[in-house]
This record gives structure tokens, C-alpha cells and sequence, in this order.
């Protein structure tokens, strides 16, 4: 018959049973995560910073702000298919900055950088407004502060920027931080489902 | 050069809200100085003094309005162009929509029938029985207008000159009547009042009976008045345009009054020379 067990003992057991309580709490989560059906995401008909008619002219940034995560998980996305593919793209430049030697704003409207400007197809070097471009979205500068989408908000824009909750970067809090303080309610949990991306209307 | 002031709300504007309950897209000023208007699916005209004259229906929206020299009148419709006597009975429609896609503006010269087409993004020239003659700034990059918006505006000067606004290279850009180009002026400058903001200005304009070229931005909505070549003359007050306002289209009258239309609240704007302001009747939004 075995004594009292030893304090090695004890000690051995509380680790395995934490480490099957830790693996046991991860597994919950990866399951809760996979199996979910539902999880935020921000209406663009809502958002102060798409929403056409909103009186705000400058870019709540609550997105950017009060997200748990370091990096907000909410990112700025370009529907391409609306996009005007502007010479001067209020999303991209400070459009109310003045205006450089090459004819262009000379500041840039997003503070992290985060939009690349890239002249697409036959590139005419004579008269650079008679080019195209295409305005991409660096997702790992981007922090979901709005003010692209606000710059190109009609009527100033086409609206074709808005903003979208990052489901691999979200992690899909009960009481979402940005939800409790987004001005407009614009926060709504929604199935999966009904989650891929809004194209947005042809806008005339 | 002509001094102009903002001589207050048209007194059609009471009238044309009733008549047009969404949208008030295109207005032009026929040789009497009866103001035609296109919005909704509907056409109405007003008196020079502000009475709805007569109002009917289109087929499917309008969006463009310009006064013919026979006393009919000139409809862009989704697709075409419709003729309408002043009964509003429709005599002729063009409905070929290989031909004509989407006109948001119009302007007819003698025999010469110009459709703005922001489908397309060039300027078709037609003639009067509806025979296609060619284009208009089709050898432009892009094989157009930088027409952002969805809007292609032009109009022609007393020299038969055409003017059509490019609003993605912030310019007015002249062409003869056989498409050959003349040149341009404008430039973008979100700080110096003399280029055009934003990303896609100007939308609109009219030419005066001098020459002078009257433009309309967006966002906001700016009124600017240049010279004949180019040079800006007049930034005309717009505070009391809604800060959504867009593709406001601006028409001048036989007196050279500028009316602009404010969309968001469906009024006309009257911008008169100093010399006629206080003739100008004034009503409150």
C-alpha cells in the first residue's frame, strides 16, 4: 500500500492537469472558432464613415482605437469594381493639401501609409491624368481608422472603400470593445453566411 | 466681364419639388426664357416667372433636357433620346442604345444634335433626322472623358465651339464641331480657386451669350465663372447648396442669368448680372 504521496507527486499531477485544463480551454476555443455561426461585422449603411448623408466630416476612428487587439482586426477594403481608378483619389491624397511641382497633392490622406497608388495598363508618361490607377490596401499597415473610406464617401468619391471586421484577425469577443463605442450601432453580430463581401451598388 | 450675384432661389423651385418628388436632374432655358426641366421620369416647363406651364411623363427617367429651335423638345432617356412637342406628345425617339446609352446631356446647333453620353464617355454628334456623324473626344486614353461620376456635360459657344467637362483630369476641354480638338484649360488645385478640387471636377457646365464658361463642382458644390480662355473671373457664392449636391446642372438664359440646380433639394439657382440681381424675384428654401 502506497503512502502518502510525496510532494513531487502532487506537484506532478497539478501540471498534467493544468496542462489538460490549458489544452482542454485552446481546444474549446479552436472548436468554438471553427464551429461558430456567427460573429461582428460593421454595416456599411451605418458606418458614420460610409454612410452617404452623414453630417461628420472627419473619421470617428473608434475601429482603429478600441479593438482589444494591438492592431485592430478591422480593415480598410477597396471594392475594386466600383472604384473610378481616379488621378487624384481623395482616398489617397489630402486633396485639400497643396499641390507639389508634379501637379499632385503633396499629402498623402492615410497616416499609416497603408494605400498604394499604381498606375494600370498603358501608361501615357506625357500627361500622367490621362493614366488609371488602381488603389491597393496594405492590410498589415492598415489599422481601420476610416479615413479613406470617409475621403471617399459620396459625392467626394464613388464610396467604394468601406470598412470590414477581419474574421482570422477577430477574436469574436462576447461584448466586441468597438461595438460598445461605435457612434452609429453600426456593429452587428451576422452569420458567416450572410458575410462575404458587399458589392456595392453601381453608383450612377 | 460681367459682375455676378446670387440672386436667391428661382420661384420654379416650389413648383418643380412638386413636380419632381426624387430627382431634378437637367434644366435648360429655351430662346422665350421658359425653363425646361428633366427629373424623375418626367419633363416640366415654367414660366420665365417661376408657373409650372405644363408637366408629363417620360418612358423611363430623364436626365437630360435641351430646347430645339422648332419649339420641340430634347429628352435623354436610358437608351435614346425622345423628342417631345410643347404638349408633351412624343414625335420622335431615338432608341437605339448601340447608339446611345446613357445621355446626361444635350445640346442641339443647327442641324447638329450633340448627346453627352456617359456610357460611352465620349460626345455623339447626330444629325436632326437621327443619323449617327461620329465622335467627339473618343481618341482620348481610356477612349474617353474621365467621367467618374457617371455625368458627361458640354455645351457650345456662339463661335460653335464645344465645351465638355473632364471631370477626372480636372479640365474643360474645347473641341470643333467636327471633333478636332482645340485645346484645354484647368488643372487640379484643392487650395487655389482657379483649378478644380476634389477627385472629379467640374461636373457641369454653360457658356454665357460673351463666352464665359460657367462650371459646377462637387463636394462642395463651388460656381466658378472664367474667361473665355480660361481664366477664372468669379468664384459665385454656393453656401446655401447642400453639401451632397452632385452632377449639378447649370443652364444660361437669353439675359445671360445662370441657373444651377441644387439636387439634393431640387431648386434652381439663379445667379443674374448685377444689373438685373434686383429684378430677380427671391423666395426662401
Amino acid at each position: 500500500m502506497k503512502d502518502d504521496p510525496s510532494r513531487r507527486d502532487v506537484l506532478t499531477t497539478a501540471a498534467r492537469v493544468s496542462a489538460l485544463l490549458g489544452l482542454g480551454a485552446v481546444g474549446a476555443y479552436m472548436v468554438r472558432k471553427t464551429m461558430a455561426h456567427d460573429g461582428w461585422q460593421i454595416d456599411p449603411e451605418l458606418c458614420v464613415n460610409s454612410h452617404v448623408g452623414a453630417a461628420e466630416l472627419v473619421a470617428c476612428q473608434k475601429c482603429a482605437t478600441t479593438c482589444v487587439l494591438q492592431l485592430s482586426a478591422v480593415r480598410a477594403v477597396n471594392n475594386h469594381a466600383g472604384c473610378g481608378r481616379c488621378y487624384i483619389c481623395p482616398a489617397y491624397f489630402d486633396v485639400k493639401s497643396a499641390v507639389g511641382p508634379d501637379g499632385l497633392p503633396s499629402e498623402k490622406a492615410c497616416p499609416r501609409d497603408a494605400i498604394r497608388r499604381v498606375a494600370i495598363g498603358e501608361i501615357d508618361p506625357g500627361d500622367m491624368a490621362n493614366n488609371y490607377y488602381e488603389y491597393q490596401i496594405d492590410e498589415k499597415l492598415c489599422n481601420g481608422c476610416g479615413i479613406c473610406v470617409m475621403g471617399c464617401k459620396e459625392p467626394a468619391g464613388l464610396g467604394s472603400i468601406r470598412l470590414e471586421v477581419r474574421y482570422d484577425l477577430c477574436v469574436d469577443c462576447n461584448r466586441c470593445s468597438i461595438a460598445q463605442t461605435c457612434p452609429t450601432d453600426a456593429y452587428e453580430r451576422i452569420p458567416f453566411d450572410k458575410s462575404k463581401p458587399v458589392v456595392a451598388a453601381e453608383r450612377a | 466681364m460681367t459682375r455676378y450675384e446670387h440672386a436667391g432661389v428661382h420661384p420654379c423651385s416650389a413648383a418643380s419639388k412638386s413636380a419632381f418628388s426624387a430627382a431634378l436632374r437637367g434644366i435648360a432655358i429655351d430662346a422665350d426664357g421658359a425653363i425646361l426641366a428633366a427629373g424623375d421620369a418626367k419633363v416640366a416647363i415654367f414660366d420665365p416667372d417661376g408657373a409650372l406651364r405644363s408637366s408629363w411623363s417620360t418612358p423611363t427617367p430623364a436626365h437630360a433636357i435641351a430646347a430645339c429651335d422648332d419649339g420641340r423638345i430634347a429628352v435623354g432617356l436610358v437608351g435614346g433620346v425622345a423628342f417631345f412637342a410643347r404638349d408633351g406628345s412624343c414625335v420622335e425617339r431615338w432608341s437605339d442604345s448601340d447608339q446611345i446609352r446613357f445621355p446626361t446631356s444635350l445640346a442641339i446647333r443647327g442641324d447638329n444634335v450633340l448627346v453627352g453620353d456617359a456610357g460611352f464617355r465620349h460626345v455623339r454628334r447626330f444629325d436632326r433626322g437621327g443619323r449617327f456623324l461620329g465622335t467627339i473626344g473618343m481618341d482620348d486614353r481610356g477612349g474617353g472623358f474621365r467621367t467618374c461620376n457617371g455625368h458627361l456635360d458640354l455645351a457650345i459657344d456662339a463661335e460653335q465651339t464645344i465645351h465638355v467637362a473632364d471631370p477626372g483630369r480636372h479640365r474643360v476641354t474645347r473641341f470643333s464641331m467636327q471633333g478636332e480638338r482645340l485645346g484645354h484649360f484647368g488643372r487640379f488645385d484643392g487650395v487655389d480657386p482657379a483649378g478644380f478640387a476634389g477627385c472629379c471636377n467640374p461636373t457641369n457646365l454653360a457658356v454665357t451669350s460673351r463666352g464665359e464658361i460657367v462650371t459646377v463642382s462637387k463636394a462642395p458644390v463651388a460656381v466658378k465663372l472664367f474667361s473665355s480662355n480660361g481664366s477664372l473671373i468669379a468664384v459665385l457664392p454656393s453656401d446655401e447648396f447642400d453639401s451632397q449636391c452632385k452632377n449639378c446642372d447649370v443652364a444660361v438664359g437669353p439675359d445671360d442669368r445662370i441657373l444651377v440646380v441644387e439636387t439634393v433639394w431640387r431648386e434652381i439657382h439663379v445667379y443674374a448680372p448685377a444689373a438685373l440681381a434686383k429684378q430677380t424675384p427671391e423666395e426662401s428654401r
